[in-house]
């Protein structure tokens, strides 16, 4: 907002004129922002700014988030998805891959922020029901020790944001054959020691990671129909991570997202 | 506050007592003092972006505030980087707080000092899709803005070494009992660290940053790193600052003298990703 400059200027010896003081004081219509009318919409260009304290400031103004998280199992069999889908096919998995509960957050920005950021930890167990091996090498391959080519990317993760999907965060896991119920199988049952130690076996890991939409990138998701829904602007924004398996079932054991927009 | 001389009963009105007083409120309003702003009184309206972004005007980020792999669709196909340098280990050094390393910007980051070799930037063959960001400015000061980046990678695990880690009786691993039923300990790791070019060219790699994954144990689909880079930081080169990188190697995990360098450590990742928050803080 540009200063004060008056619209008019009083000269002396003239003809007092009520309406060019008037406007001096009050006058919406007239040059933008040059009457005392611009003291009802005081902006920072009006202020010292070296004075200005934190406690000034309202909370939200440089940032806003929020964030959850979970605990519980929450689990996700091959049988849930559609027969006829190609997991070796990004865009096949990411059509059809299902939001995590605990990875999944909403939250209203009122501002216009300078940059959106995501942020996720997880840790999940992929289970396709095999029991180890005994044999001498087959104790160290409770899981695929490769990704196997592009027969091994069953399992994959991806992340929407406003329910766009964004393709820089599309990820897979690499897979596990083994079976997280080594004792519970009735057959075969493996001596304790060819499976210990039992880390090797549980095909648990975890996963962190983040992503920062901000206005060099935000065009790259969010443009033409979608560029309304962009996080960058104000209103209700979601992140989510959703998974896609081909796996016998893919445990979530603990998770966590956030959500937050900065200024 | 001004002093306001208001007219009184009786007084002329004249073009010089009018634009006097006009001038004292317009002085006044111009240039507020702080204490006039109400507590909470200003929104995000009224404060300048804090992340020093497009359109800044000091803009930290040219390119934004993320780097790494171009997006994944369609068919998926190989991983975009192997990395099988071997990330040199001598039983019993301790590591280095700054690790350095050559600024070698073709194929491998190695050979750069007894702990520095192995280690690679992933990078695509395009140079956009490196995982470095270049501040806009070729030698920034963190202090100049009082500011910390907070920096954090992750790398997508594709492929590791086909691994033979327990009872593998194929291998001598230098223990004292190598039979099937003791237990070898050596496993194949990936590493990920968080690294930064100073203003005069040198890479440096941040100790803190550097992470041992277990392939077999532990880290099965990604990798990552994070840190807060503060100016004190930059005080091993020169001060100064002009990238941010991520960067991964390969090495067998194993208690002395198990290491083998000349074994299989491939390492191959497929998607990765960098990002900063440069955040205000002093």
């Amino acid at each position: 907002m540009p200063d004060i400059t008056y619209p008019n200027t009083l000269t002396a010896g003239t003809t007092t004129d009520a309406d060019k003081v008037a406007e001096n004081l009050f006058y919406a219509e007239g040059p933008a922002d040059a009457s005392l009318e611009v003291i009802n919409r005081l902006t920072k260009t009006n202020l010292a700014t070296a004075l200005i304290t934190r406690e000034m400031v309202r909370p939200g103004a440089f940032f806003e988030g929020a964030t959850t998280g979970h605990t519980a199992n929450r689990d996700f069999f091959k049988q849930m998805y559609p027969a006829n889908w190609d997991a070796d096919y990004v865009d096949d998995a990411a059509a059809v891959a299902a939001p995590v509960a605990g990875l999944c957050k909403s939250e209203r920005f009122d501002n216009t922020n300078s940059l959106c950021c995501v942020s996720w930890g997880f840790g999940v167990i992929i289970d396709d029901g095999n029991l180890i091996g005994t044999g001498t090498n087959d104790k160290a391959y409770g899981f695929k020790t490769t990704g196997g080519g592009t027969a091994g990317n069953k399992t994959s993760v991806h992340l929407f944001v406003n329910g766009v999907q964004i393709t820089r965060c599309n990820w897979y896991l690499r897979q596990s054959d083994t079976t997280m119920a080594q004792f519970d199988k009735g057959f075969n049952r493996p001596d304790p020691e060819d499976i210990a130690p039992i880390a090797y076996h549980q095909d648990s890991r975890w996963e962190f990671g983040a992503f920062i939409i901000d206005a060099e990138n935000v065009t790259t998701w969010f443009t033409g129909d979608t560029a309304s829904l962009s996080p960058l602007l104000p209103g209700i924004h979601t992140a989510e991570l959703r998974v896609a398996s081909k796996k016998r079932m893919v445990r979530f054991k603990s998770s966590n997202i956030s959500i937050f927009g900065m200024r | 506050m001004p002093t306001f001389d208001p007219f009184d009963e009786g007084d002329a009105l004249t073009a010089a007592n009018l634009t006097s007083r006009l001038t004292v409120m317009r002085t006044w309003v111009n240039a507020l003092p702080a204490r006039s702003v109400q507590r909470w009184g200003l929104d995000a309206q009224h404060v300048p972006p804090q992340t020093y972004g497009k359109g800044h005007a000091t803009e930290l980020f040219p390119n934004g505030f993320q780097a790494g792999s171009p997006a994944l669709g369609g068919p998926v196909g190989a991983p975009f980087t192997v990395c099988t340098n071997s990330l040199p280990y001598t039983a019993g050094a301790q590591p280095v707080t700054y690790q350095t390393f050559d600024t070698d910007g073709g194929t491998s980051y190695g050979a750069g000092g007894v702990h520095g070799g192995g280690w690679r930037i992933p990078s695509q063959a395009a140079a956009a899709s490196k995982m470095e960001l270049t501040f806009d400015t070729p030698a920034f000061r963190l202090d100049t803005y009082g500011l910390g980046l907070l920096v954090r990678a992750r790398v997508e695990v594709y492929n590791a070494s086909a691994g033979f880690l327990m009872n593998d009786t194929s291998v001598d691993w230098g223990c004292s009992s190598n039979t099937a039923s003791n237990a070898q300990i050596a496993a194949h790791c990936g590493i990920i660290g968080i690294g930064f070019e100073s203003g005069a060219g040198t890479r440096y790699v941040l100790e803190r940053t550097v992470r041992w994954n277990n392939l077999l144990g532990v880290a099965r689909g990604t990798m990552s790193t994070s840190t807060w880079i503060r100016q004190t930081d930059l005080s091993v080169g020169n001060g100064t600052i002009a990238k941010v990188f991520g960067v991964v190697a390969s090495q067998w995990w194993a208690p002395s003298p198990i290491v083998d360098p000349a074994s299989d450590n491939e390492l191959d990742i497929r998607t990765y990703a960098i990002n900063i928050l440069p955040i205000r803080y002093a």
